[in-house]
């Protein structure tokens, strides 16, 4: 399919109602694989993450942020000492990274870049609609759930796709609900929703805070982690997930080393993968979670022990479906003239070739198929052969 | 023109009249002359007076000097903290550092500057100005969360109000060199590489872009103008050197607020879209000279005049709308009064083939003006103080006021504000409102607004209108809150 017969396609999908699909798109989700994605908002830096310890220049260019005692995972990189769950994970098999990676961008906007994080196009602003939308549609995937209040741009395009988070605010009544659903019916916009805030309110999806928990914690990564592993493991629960992390990964000044304002963001990504490990139970040998962040940060430290925005950065696969604990990575070094535009870490490896390997594992979409039907345009590189076992 | 097209436009343009008030009888002069004059702010009684049940210290800082002291006690404070952590129990060093920094300098910071913004605007004198005033604090973006900034937030956004009445390139200097806006974009720690300060090493810093990025990427050209990363950094090497001026142990007597440093300050010429910037005996001039450039720069009177179409009109806003607020703008070398009253004007104009669903806080505003219901007051006075409270109400809504996640500010178009958890919460909301109103005797009278304004704002074949009509719907507050304020009419202005 051309792009432009896609995109007509779309915007005709988005004013079907819920109750326009077929049966065959309600069938149970047993045995399906599960994705889980954490989008790192602000810019994840890549050589705190997985620092590159078998480069001898990196210490060089970080005199006061370089992380000294990391975490081994070969010889040439290793992992940030807050990352702890994630190593026992690459202990057992199933941790996978891959680094000096990125998108075919570098504009070093956040807010382009994460536009074209989630649209999965390399123009800023032209799509609103994003590549999973996109994927689950083409995959025809029952379900999605983004544990956020807005719906994340990369989800849109699939009209099952829902969000859920964290709320003390006491249910509607019927009375209130057939209201609504009277009300909005004459709206395209809306009348899509008051199918699923009714199930919501009747308690007939799942409620998204367990009376144990304070809110606070339940808006914790680990809180959010939870939410999406109670509907995730469940047999019929959606085959998608998202946890969107908003802040801090945007560390211009004082970013720190082991501890930090960058290590803190860490251990928060640590929390929400050792939790949703724990919570998924057996689900867990059949999930991968996937991380993404706009661009990595400049290779070398900047004047007030930061680093300003970047291109490439690293990228992490976590869960069952990795078949081998491995960094991918075509590493060029970080003497300047390896450098992006001599200051930042380049990008050797097309990041979305890895979403593609996601898509193809999980959703069972070749790379021909994301191509032709305008779902994810990606550069296939040789050296992820492999990744996820396709 | 039927009164729902009225009252559309006043909901557009600021947050409605109840519904047992009459209309503008000439909408466009009546939100045109509020544009023309500064109103105050306050946290305000439903009279407009100021409200006097508030504790005496919470007062809403106004001189740079407050400001600057209030900043820097607040790092202090802070830096203390660090301390006692060596000597305190976990247990007791939490509920230090909640009594001297959490509760002073952030949590009731920010509950007054919100109750301050949200009284205004329903009890002020001017909401139209209101609503221009929360457009221009979203598009310079200052948000709390970096270091310790939080009492320069609500001092920044209020210093944008006087300058609402002048020019674009003078509000864009003010706010560039705002100790506000320094602190939170990073630049008071940019340090030119061959000033006095890096090549003797009086500071461990060098250069920040995060202002320099910001100033042509969110305030001025946008990327669409096509600039480079050697642009950025010739933005950023003219900032050098502009920092805040706080009362700490290097304050030499100089004037508290924005400081132009020039041992921190590059020396020499810098570059930007391919003019040359000299200090020649001004090196603060330079920027005076970039800022002069990029406020009149027709990608900036473009970018400002798309993004005030978008928040007002519609999220494809019609190209006429965008070239009349685009000519305003260039017209009067970026006059803002001009430039509020080509938007009111486009708003009048395309009002009925233009929609908007608008921002929470917007929206929340127009549920409480069309119901003569005082936003949740409670101060909270400690972590656990129990009752309603705006900000955290926001919050539900997805959209916590100050916390603006980044620095492009909350976002503008609809489809941002529309998913299931959104909409949930806005109906939940409206459920939690109408039992407010019933504990605290407003009940009936918030009726009766919503009675007749449900008659008057929502066209006769709607359902909404029609339940309205019903009995059992006029006597249960719930169900008449919801019928009247999540009606497609109602969400959308």
């Amino acid at each position: 399919m051309k792009r432009r017969t896609f995109l007509q396609q779309g915007a005709a999908l988005a004013s079907l109602s819920f109750a326009g699909f077929p049966s065959a798109w309600s069938q149970g989700q047993a045995g399906k694989p599960r994705v889980l994605v954490v989008l790192l908002r602000g810019g994840m830096d890549g050589l705190t993450a997985v620092p590159p310890v078998g480069d001898a220049q990196y210490k060089t260019i970080r005199p006061q942020i370089a992380i000294q005692t990391p975490l081994r995972l070969d010889a040439d990189f290793g992992l940030h000492p807050k990352l702890e769950a994630m190593h026992s994970m690459w202990q057992a098999g199933q941790l996978a990274v891959v680094h000096s990676t990125g998108f075919q961008y570098t504009g070093r906007s956040h807010f382009e870049g994460q536009d074209i994080m989630q649209t999965g196009v390399m123009k800023p602003y032209a799509f609103s609609s994003g590549w999973i939308g996109r994927a689950m549609e083409q995959a025809r995937i029952d379900s999605g759930v983004a544990i956020s209040i807005p719906m994340p741009l990369i989800l849109r395009g699939h009209n099952k796709a829902t969000t859920q988070f964290p709320n003390w605010m006491p249910t509607l009544r019927d009375q209130d609900l057939a209201a609504v659903a009277n009300m909005w019916a004459a709206d395209p916009a809306l009348k899509a929703y008051s199918d699923v805030i009714r199930e919501a309110n009747l308690g007939k999806t799942l409620g998204t805070m367990n009376n144990s928990e304070s809110f606070q914690d339940a808006r914790s990564m680990r809180g959010l982690a939870r939410t999406a592993a109670a509907s995730m493991r469940l047999d019929s629960g959606p085959q998608v997930g998202l946890i969107d992390m908003t802040h801090g990964f945007d560390t211009h000044a004082s970013q720190g080393a082991e501890q930090g304002s960058h290590a803190d963001c860490l251990r928060d990504l640590d929390q929400l993968m050792a939790t949703f490990r724990a919570e998924m139970g057996e689900q867990w040998a059949n999930t991968v979670v996937l991380t993404i962040t706009e661009f990595g940060r400049t290779a070398a430290e900047n004047g007030t022990t930061g680093t300003d925005h970047g291109v490439g950065s690293c990228c992490f696969l976590a869960g069952g479906l990795v078949t081998q604990a491995k960094v991918y990575s075509d590493w060029r070094g970080l003497e300047k003239s390896a450098l992006f535009e001599e200051r930042d870490l380049p990008t050797t490896i097309d990041v979305s070739a890895v979403y593609a390997k996601v898509l193809e594992r999980a959703f069972a979409l070749s790379p021909k198929t994301l191509v032709n039907a305008g779902v994810l345009e990606h550069k296939t590189s040789p050296l992820l052969n492999g990744l996820l076992g396709v | 023109m039927h009164s729902s097209l009225v009252s559309k436009f006043t909901r557009r343009v600021a947050f409605g009249v109840p519904g047992d008030q009459a209309l503008p009888a000439d909408p466009v002069a009546w939100a045109s002359a509020q544009v023309a004059a500064l109103p105050p702010i306050d946290v305000l009684e439903p009279n407009g007076t100021r409200r006097q049940d508030l504790p005496a210290d919470m007062r809403l800082l106004w001189s740079m000097d407050e400001v600057m002291h209030a900043f820097e006690q607040h790092q202090r404070a802070e830096r203390l903290s660090l301390e006692k952590a060596k000597e305190l129990s976990t247990k007791d060093y939490q509920d230090y550092r909640e009594r001297t920094i959490f509760t002073p300098y952030v949590r009731l910071e920010h509950w007054k500057e919100v109750q301050a913004r949200e009284t205004t605007a329903l009890c002020g004198q001017a909401p139209v100005f209101e609503r221009f005033w929360h457009f221009w604090t979203n598009h310079f973006m200052v948000a709390p969360g970096n270091q310790n900034n939080d009492t320069l937030v609500g001092p920044f956004q209020r210093s944008l109000r006087p300058l609402m009445l002048g020019s674009f390139r003078e509000m864009l200097w003010q706010a560039v060199t705002h100790p506000g806006m320094l602190v939170y974009l990073d630049n008071n720690l940019n340090a030119g590489p061959n000033s006095k300060a890096v090549r003797q090493k009086w500071t461990k810093y060098g250069i920040n872009e995060n202002l320099g990025r910001e100033l042509l990427e969110l305030f001025t050209l946008s990327p669409r103008a096509g600039y480079t990363q050697k642009d950025v950094e010739g933005a950023t090497l003219i900032l050098t050197g502009w920092r805040e001026m706080k009362p700490d142990k290097w304050h030499k007597g100089q004037k508290l607020g924005t400081y132009f440093d020039f041992d921190r300050h590059e020396p020499g010429s810098q570059e930007v879209l391919g003019k040359k910037y000299t200090a020649y005996f001004r090196p603060s001039g330079k920027l005076e000279d970039l800022v002069t450039d990029l406020a009149q720069h027709p990608a900036t009177a473009e970018h400002l005049a798309t993004k005030l179409c978008v928040y007002f009109l519609d999220d494809t806003p019609p190209a006429a709308a965008v070239a009349s607020v685009k000519d305003a703008f260039i017209n009067s070398q970026g006059d803002l009064p001009t430039v509020h009253r080509a938007v009111v004007r486009a708003c009048w104009t395309h009002l009925e083939s233009t929609r908007k669903f608008v921002s929470p806080e917007t929206w929340l505003l127009q549920v409480l003006t069309l119901t003569g219901t005082q936003p949740p007051r409670t101060v909270p006075l400690t972590r656990s103080t129990p009752g309603l409270k705006t900000p955290f109400l926001l919050g539900d809504l997805g959209q916590e006021l100050p916390r603006c996640p980044q620095p492009d500010g909350w976002p503008i178009r609809s489809t941002d504000w529309i998913s299931k958890e959104m909409l949930d919460r806005r109906l939940r909301v409206l459920g939690v409102l109408a039992d407010m109103s019933g504990r605290t005797g407003k009940a009936q009278q918030a009726m009766r607004h919503i009675v007749a304004g449900s008659q008057r704002d929502v066209p006769p074949h709607e359902a909404a209108a029609q339940l309205l009509l019903k009995s059992e719907v006029q006597t249960d507050m719930r169900l008449a809150w919801v019928a009247y304020l999540a009606s497609p009419s109602l969400l959308w202005s």
